[in-house]
């Protein structure tokens, strides 16, 4: 079923939705160089706030459900036993709006490992409790890449072969209306919710074939048009492999040789290690787990924060550092999202959002590296 | 940036690789976006010809001396004036050794900010320049036409001015909302040229730093103060925050009350 509402109606729709759980939409931050920085808050009845044109939120939406930092349980000494008493887990019900296509696509590569072999409870019960209503980007930037691994920016629930997004409700934003489209039964139910506001939709290509991507865009051409450019920068994306570009780094065999590849000692140089790209990225999810007593010993809080493979103390152990210097930090990042992840999990962990690509205080990214590596082969 | 200014500095890098004079040459390469280009070493005198030099060039080269001068052999490095004056900060404290660096000074027009590929005018710390001469330098190429001139040196403050000139509650207000949205991905620690600690006293042990409103009050600070007297106001840290935060007012303000002791003789 597809609905719709007219753009002018966004407040009232956002202040109904508010009304029966917590809303997170992108919003304007600060902008000292003049550039808006935009990421998800809270509704808070103030529509200039929001912001639905600019594409990429600093933050991806991955904290939502893998918080910077969070606690997990207390541990108290008594009679020389420790009570150990879990965080309680917020299970309360919530809506992001306006997540894009890459990044649900990583939430869903974030729920391979939250939710796989080993489910992470914590992370379980804010998925559960959430509400993702994607929003279709209509014009890519220059620095997006999603279509190289099957995304459409456009095409929310994956027709053609598409990896479908696990959106709750799928939202575009055309003609001066906002469609509407629940997906999945969570989606369904709040849709029920705010019915009163929108109206039955005939039926509207809202999924235009790529190459035909958004009627009113300055473009005609296809909105890849950049990258398909770039392409000729890029080997690896002009060899005649299979429509993955890294499906060579997939290959077993090929994981020795790109670990013991001679790319790394000049690509690691002018890494700077600060670890922007592991924060910003929405689908790296390593953390560090530590017990911080009281002083006293009697007792003690665990936490999880946010880590960086970059970082000299990432798998830091009593018996020292598997990864002592930047190199083996730094190769860590790449091999973990071209080859150990896609060899568990069948899919790689980039969705070509282009935020390391954008962000990086030294212009390095994931497509260099890939470069760099293919051309080391 | 002339072409013609690229050229030499090909030139250059292919001439002294060729005579052995230095083993590796420090300079920008197109990336993989047009208006992305990064920092690159080479090595080979015909990869020479990757080498780049435009107003996209953000990088401030410095900071890389310091590993690269405990490199074998010399290491020519391209710098631009604000660069040439972290690095002297650098030789300075003893992180880069002079012999160990051949440096050329480029002409300089100013850096811009990049949104998504297209330019968004100066840097903010390009508009308050007052650095166009070379503190340091063994040749210089493009500098004749140098079209930047560098402000008097009382803009730059102006900022510092605003913040100062609010109440208590104001100024904390302000950099409450500000440092709130930090979260603690060491960018600005990790371009800085002046922060070069190996083991940095805001990084714990045991747990990498979360943000939190408190923590970051207490880096940024503490950051700002360690660079005092040292910070060359290269404007790194402010350019490189993801989340748009006036870093330059911390140092700026330093700057400001900062005054060199005199020491008798």
């Amino acid at each position: 079923m597809l609905y719709k509402i007219t753009n002018d109606r966004l407040p009232e729709l956002f202040a109904r939705v508010a009304e029966e759980m917590p809303l997170y939409l992108p919003m304007h931050g600060g902008a000292n160089d003049g550039i808006a920085k935009v990421n998800f808050a809270r509704w808070a009845g103030d529509f200039e706030q929001v912001d639905l044109q600019t594409l990429k939120t600093v933050l991806s939406p991955k904290g939502f459900f893998f918080p910077a930092s969070e606690e997990l349980y207390k541990a108290v000494l008594k009679d020389n036993t420790y009570e150990i008493t879990p965080q309680p887990l917020n299970d309360k019900p919530f809506v992001l709006f306006g997540v894009r296509v890459c990044d649900a696509v990583a939430i869903k590569i974030l729920d391979g490992v939250f939710l796989g072999e080993t489910m992470d409870e914590f992370y379980k019960t804010r998925r559960d409790a959430s509400h993702i209503i994607t929003l279709a980007c209509g014009q890519p930037l220059m620095t997006c890449f999603c279509d190289k691994f099957g995304i459409s920016p456009n095409e929310p629930d994956g027709d053609d072969g598409n990896v479908g997004n696990g959106g709750d409700v799928n939202a575009w934003l055309k003609d001066n209306y906002l469609y509407w489209q629940p997906q999945t039964e969570k989606g369904k139910i709040l849709t029920n919710k705010i019915k009163c506001l929108l109206i039955t939709s005939e039926e509207v290509n809202l999924s235009p074939s790529r190459g035909q991507v958004g009627s009113t865009s300055k473009k005609e051409t296809n909105p890849f048009a950049a990258l398909r450019e770039n392409d000729a920068l890029l080997p690896l994306f002009n060899s005649n492999k299979e429509a993955n570009p890294f499906a060579v780094l997939r290959e077993n065999d090929a994981t020795l040789s790109l670990f013991n590849s001679s790319a790394w000692d000049e690509l690691h140089r002018t890494c700077i290690a600060c670890g922007t790209c592991t924060f910003l990225c929405p689908t790296c999810h390593c953390y560090d787990i530590a017990n911080n007593e009281n002083g006293d010993g009697n007792a003690a809080r665990c936490q999880r924060h946010w880590d960086a493979c970059l970082y000299p103390g990432f798998t830091q152990m009593a018996h020292g550092n598997p990864r002592p210097t930047k190199k083996e930090r730094f190769r860590q990042r790449y091999m973990h999202k071209l080859a150990y992840h896609p060899q568990k999990y069948g899919v790689v962990a980039c969705v070509g959002c282009g935020r390391c690509v954008a962000r990086c205080p030294v212009n390095m990214n994931i497509l260099k590296v890939a470069r760099a590596l293919e051309a080391a082969e | 940036m002339s072409n013609d200014t690229v050229l030499k500095m090909r030139t250059r890098a292919r001439e002294m690789l060729a005579s052995g004079e230095v083993t590796q040459v420090l300079a920008w390469e197109a990336g993989e976006f047009p208006n992305y280009p990064a920092p690159a070493f080479f090595k080979d005198e015909n990869a020479c010809g990757r080498i780049l030099y435009d107003r996209f060039c953000t990088a401030n080269l410095s900071k890389f001396m310091i590993e690269a001068s405990r490199n074998e052999g010399k290491t020519l490095v391209f710098l631009r004036p604000c660069d040439a004056y972290s690095l002297t900060q650098l030789i300075k404290e003893n992180q880069v050794n002079r012999e160990k660096a051949y440096i050329i000074g480029v002409g300089c027009e100013g850096c811009v900010t990049v949104y998504e590929g297209e330019e968004c005018g100066l840097l903010e710390s390009c508009l308050v320049c007052i650095k166009t001469d070379y503190p340091i330098y063994d040749e210089l190429i493009g500098t004749e036409n140098n079209p930047r001139t560098a402000t008097t040196g009382t803009e730059r403050f102006e900022g510092v001015t605003r913040v100062e000139e609010t109440d208590a509650s104001a100024r904390y207000g302000f950099w409450q909302t500000q440092l709130s949205r930090c979260i603690r991905c060491n960018a600005c620690r990790n371009i800085c040229p002046t922060c070069h600690c190996k083991v940095c006293m805001l990084d714990k042990e045991s747990l990498t730093n979360p943000p939190n409103p408190l923590e970051n009050k207490f880096f940024h600070v503490i950051r700002a103060y360690h660079q005092n007297g040292r910070c060359t106001d290269c404007g790194q840290c402010a350019r490189v925050c993801p989340q748009g935060i006036p870093l330059q007012l911390l140092n700026r303000k330093l700057i400001k009350a900062y005054k060199p002791v005199e020491v008798q003789p």
